[in-house]
């Protein structure tokens, strides 16, 4: 028997707000998070604007400096092994499991999974390295590896959580949080587990943005409405962004029995490499048109029903490029609402696949579509695309959220409305 | 186990007098530390207790075993894992780090890799692996201290 799987909450720190609320109030009048940014202050850099997380600190390598707004209940006890994104992390999940019911110990019971995305810490990496040659290898600070490496997020969240049923980290770059969702629909669908909280967070540093500038990828505006503006024919590069994102999926019958109806359901997803490039995509986004076919078939939804697609598009040349090809072959004729959020955001890498899943749930919840932040001419390749200048007050129905990441690593989700 | 008189012998038969430190070189004062700032021991002790600051203000002027005891229920607490149960307030030579206190061995690593850094004496992590308790906790540092 396959189980159906709803999204009972939602739990935000990104640039464009920390609430469930103050997002969706971001996503309806289209305001975006992005500010100037010095990534390494009395240093040059090519990265100039980012998507600030308002309220919270973590800029320190020492864990005691860290702050973040009063309204998210954790202490600092809680986050000294722990990397700079586990803060964001702990207010996000905060977030979600109040907006589905649940307290910390409903998800001890064995049911309840735990999947996470993340890229690490290179900062705290960097620290702890640097400290470890300055003090000729002898002194190792017994957290380098707990508070830096890929799947610090879920050590930590698992064990401060008390999850007893699976737990998994994903890394599959730009499309890690988007591999997270899918997955965990899988272990619902399956009967494995009943419950999945699904949490993708990144650290936003000098140590996370720049090495992007080393490839040409980041944008080189200084005025945040032209640094990201995806499909747009002006745009040079995506604007960085850390953060976290939270979600509660869970076994339709489970919550229902819980009392609670949830937000949106998730109806199915697809994957597909591109095996092309380890950082291009397939300039015809080959992959990417693979995963979505894929997704709508575990959907059972045919293309011309989708409503809403929430693009990847990160604001570079070829990455917006191969998506609107891949969009505009797969869709034909049809013309759904195509956006992406990343022009209000920024790019949250390992991030940014569930924070736009969120974004799709959010948009299901309270019937509206996020329009196209910062567009003013759209490429050539991108003409064919129903781009909305403004967010519009109508449901979206069945939604796309597409994911691509390095290696060619494309997923595509399938979102709907709540069953009446 | 009784804490050792501030005067005795140490474990080379050197003879450690409790006079008025300021008037002698203090023994269990490394150079490492005594010659740290306020500001320098307010950044490495951030986020501990202020009996425990103030108890390393009084081992930086008086460099004497009791001030620099003092502590360590400070520095223990700070290193206490989320879910260890609360130490007592009174933290006696017999109680067991693990059983007692609930230290594992990730926080008695990292309270070893704490000391290296503010007493600025070598604490190796498997020095530490092996105490058991408060006392044998006092008597390493007592003899890591003492340590030219």
């Amino acid at each position: 028997m396959t189980h159906r799987a709803v999204v009972s909450g939602l739990g935000f720190v990104t640039s464009i707000g920390h609430s469930r609320s103050g997002v969706l109030d971001s996503l309806q009048n289209l305001r975006h998070g992005l500010s100037a940014w010095h990534a390494a202050p009395g240093g040059e850099s090519n990265a100039r604007v980012a998507g600030l997380l308002q309220g919270f600190d973590v800029s320190s390598t020492n864990p005691a400096d860290w702050t973040w707004p009063d309204a998210f209940q954790f202490s600092a006890a809680d986050v000294r092994m722990m990397p700079p994104h586990g803060v964001y992390a702990l207010a996000a999940v905060q977030q979600a499991l109040a907006e589905a019911s649940l307290e910390h110990a409903d998800l001890s019971d064995g049911l309840t999974g735990l999947h996470c995305a993340s890229g690490g810490s290179p900062r705290m990496l960097h620290h702890h390295l640097n400290e470890m040659e300055k003090h000729q290898w002898r002194r190792v600070h017994p957290h380098a590896v707990l508070s830096s490496v890929s799947g610090s997020l879920n050590f930590h969240l698992g064990a401060h959580l008390g999850i007893r049923g699976s737990s998994c980290g994903f890394v599959s770059a730009c499309s890690s949080g988007s591999h997270a969702l899918g997955y965990a629909l899988d272990e619902i669908r399956m009967g494995r587990q009943a419950r999945m909280l699904v949490v993708a967070a990144e650290d936003l540093n000098a140590e996370t943005a720049l090495p992007f500038a080393g490839m040409g990828a980041l944008s080189l505006q200084t005025d945040p409405v032209l640094a990201s503006r995806p499909f747009d024919s002006g745009r040079d590069g995506f604007v960085p962004t850390g953060g976290a994102v939270a979600l509660v999926l869970e076994r339709s019958d489970a919550a229902e029995r819980r009392g609670v109806r949830g937000i949106a359901e998730m109806l199915g997803w697809g994957q597909a490499c591109d095996g092309h490039h380890a950082a291009a995509p397939h300039p015809d986004g080959r992959g990417l048109l693979a995963a979505m076919q894929a997704a709508l078939r575990d959907a059972s939804v045919a293309a011309d029903e989708i409503g809403y697609i929430n693009a990847h598009a990160p604001s570079t040349p070829a990455g917006d490029r191969a998506e609107a090809r891949a969009i505009t072959a797969l869709m034909g004729r049809h013309r759904p609402a195509v956006s992406s959020t990343k022009a209000l955001t920024g790019h949250g890498l390992s991030l940014a696949g569930a924070m736009e899943a969120a974004f799709c749930v959010l948009a299901i919840g309270s019937g509206i579509i996020p329009g196209q932040a910062h567009l003013k001419e759209p490429d050539a390749d991108a003409a064919s695309l129903e781009l909305p200048r403004a967010s519009l007050r109508t449901p979206p129905g069945f939604t796309l959220n597409n994911s691509s990441g390095f290696g060619g690593s494309n997923v595509s989700h399938v979102f709907a409305p709540l069953r009446s | 186990m009784a804490e050792p008189p501030l005067s005795h012998s140490d474990p080379h038969g050197r003879h450690i007098a409790a006079v008025d430190s300021s008037a002698v070189p203090a023994p269990f004062l490394p150079r490492g530390f005594a010659s740290k700032s306020d500001s320098e021991l307010r950044a490495l002790l951030k986020g501990f207790s202020e009996e425990c600051l103030e108890s390393a203000f009084c081992f930086r002027k008086d460099g004497s075993f009791e001030s620099m005891s003092k502590m360590l229920p400070g520095m223990i607490a700070f290193h206490l894992p989320q879910k260890a149960p609360r130490p007592p307030g009174l933290l006696e030579d017999h109680l067991r780090l693990s059983e007692d206190l609930g230290l594992d061995s990730l926080a008695l690593a990292e309270m070893a890799f704490k000391m290296d850094e503010l007493f600025g004496v070598p604490i190796e992590t498997r020095e530490v692996a092996g105490i058991a308790t408060v006392g044998d906790l006092k008597a390493f540092l007592r003899r890591k201290l003492l340590q030219p």
